[in-house]
């Protein structure tokens, strides 16, 4: 897991961070503070030695800034101000998009789950949330032994296919689909609960969450982008 | 291994539902994410994926509604989804507006006594519309964003902009979206009859 040269954050400064950037790009705030955000998560994808996710994040959200606030400049009309708007659209979400694809894949469940703990989320929060996380790769896994079934069976509709009959398609693969799902939650919350899940009391972890010093630069960061955007409303951009 | 799950309404959630929940959450999760992918292509693909998606989903929330009888349980899955959402980098919104409309499917279903199909479908046709969530700000706060643009773009375009999301756009997309699920929904409990009633997977 944690490898040398990488800088590695407590999942809970993730996650408040997740839920600051969010707010701040989605929200209200000037064009800037978007700007802003992606400079730190750009900081954050170098520091976990991400260069090629760093280096797409910063090409994209170079390209729709630039869409939004140089092209209407240089060409006029219609086109390049419905480019435009797309432009600031997509550094928006893409933005919150690009966190969250940083968030994801340096956060490991059992991290998440020690945080949400942590943190004090109730039980109805993080039992379903835990289980979730636990059972995306099962539907992937599913999802794929259907669709071998389906080839060896010769009933593999393939991409065209699929597009012509959405519905039947969707049958043959759902069916299959809830009904092994629906025995693996039986297996899975009949082990869960020999296991003690959902027990009130703190379950304790194997993942030691420590505040670092570079949390605390990280947080600072992020508080003084939300300060920024509440006092600084009345800027240009 | 025998499943001891009872289908009659319970009062209290218990870790079994909970299971459940997170279970049926994942694999609508990830069909509403899947069909948000094929927008990717262009925002037509994208109007198609969440119509394929809210009619996949309907029987997933079907077969969900039939196996966790108690009240609460569509009110969780909708923070979850919402969670979900939040963390893959959709609007922070997206949390209470799930969890909302996932409280109002719940008073809906417990109307109906957790066993009425119409009751059911018309409870997924509400929750359904949470797929507002993820475009939400480019509903709101849309003053702020005339001025980021009208500084960009001029004063025109902007006021041009603001006249394509009124609210009665919105309002023609919810119908629309409320239908499709209504439309997924019935089409679940159909996929349920043939296929796993028979089965007695669900009574």
């Amino acid at each position: 897991m944690p490898q040398k040269n990488v800088l590695t954050f407590d999942p809970r400064t993730k996650i408040v961070l997740l839920v600051l950037i969010n707010i701040l790009v989605l929200g209200s705030g000037p064009f800037i503070i978007t700007l802003a955000a992606a400079g730190i998560v750009a900081a954050l994808y170098l520091s976990a030695a991400k260069w090629t996710g760093a280096l797409k994040f910063v090409i994209f959200v170079s390209i729709c800034a630039a869409a939004f606030l140089i092209l209407p400049a240089v060409i006029g009309g219609p086109v390049s101000a419905v480019v435009a708007v797309t432009g600031y659209w997509l550094a928006r979400f893409g933005v919150s998009c690009g966190y969250a694809a940083y968030f994801i894949s340096t956060t490991g469940p059992a991290q998440i789950s020690a945080a949400l703990i942590a943190l004090k989320f109730p039980r109805v929060i993080v039992v379903p949330l835990v289980v979730v996380i636990r059972f995306i790769p099962t539907v992937a896994e599913e999802l794929h032994a259907i669709s071998d079934a389906m080839v060896l069976r010769g009933i593999y509709p393939g991409p065209i296919g699929a597009l012509a009959h959405p519905i039947r398609t969707a049958e043959f693969v759902l069916v299959p689909l809830l009904a092994a799902s629906s025995r693996i939650a039986d297996d899975l919350s009949a082990s869960s609960m020999l296991r003690g899940l959902g027990s009130h009391r703190n379950p304790t972890s194997i993942e030691k969450l420590t505040f670092n010093f570079t949390d605390v630069v990280l947080i600072l960061c992020a508080l003084a982008l939300t300060i920024f955007s509440i006092f600084g409303k009345g800027l240009a951009l | 291994m025998t499943s001891q799950q009872t289908t009659s309404s319970r009062s209290k959630i218990s870790t079994r539902d909970l299971v459940n929940i997170g279970v049926y959450t994942a694999i609508y999760y990830v069909i509403t994410f899947l069909g948000g992918m094929v927008g990717i292509v262009s925002p037509i693909g994208m109007f198609v994926g969440f119509v394929l998606s809210t009619i996949i989903g309907g029987t997933v929330i079907m077969l969900f509604m039939a196996k966790t009888p108690v009240m609460g349980a569509m009110t969780v899955l909708g923070l979850i989804v919402g969670v979900l959402m939040l963390a893959t980098g959709h609007f922070w919104g997206c949390i209470p507006i799930c969890a909302a409309l996932g409280f109002i499917a719940d008073l809906i279903v417990k109307a109906g006594h957790y066993h009425s199909r119409t009751h059911n479908i018309l409870a997924y046709g509400v929750f359904q519309l949470w797929i507002i969530g993820p475009f939400a700000p480019l509903f709101m706060n849309t003053t702020a964003y005339y001025e980021d643009m009208r500084s960009s773009m001029g004063a025109q375009y902007a006021t041009q902009m603001s006249q394509i999301f009124t609210p009665l756009v919105v309002a023609i997309f919810v119908v629309i979206l409320c239908f499709v699920g209504l439309f997924g929904a019935w089409i679940g409990t159909k996929l349920i009859d043939r296929h796993f009633a028979k089965a007695r997977l669900v009574s």
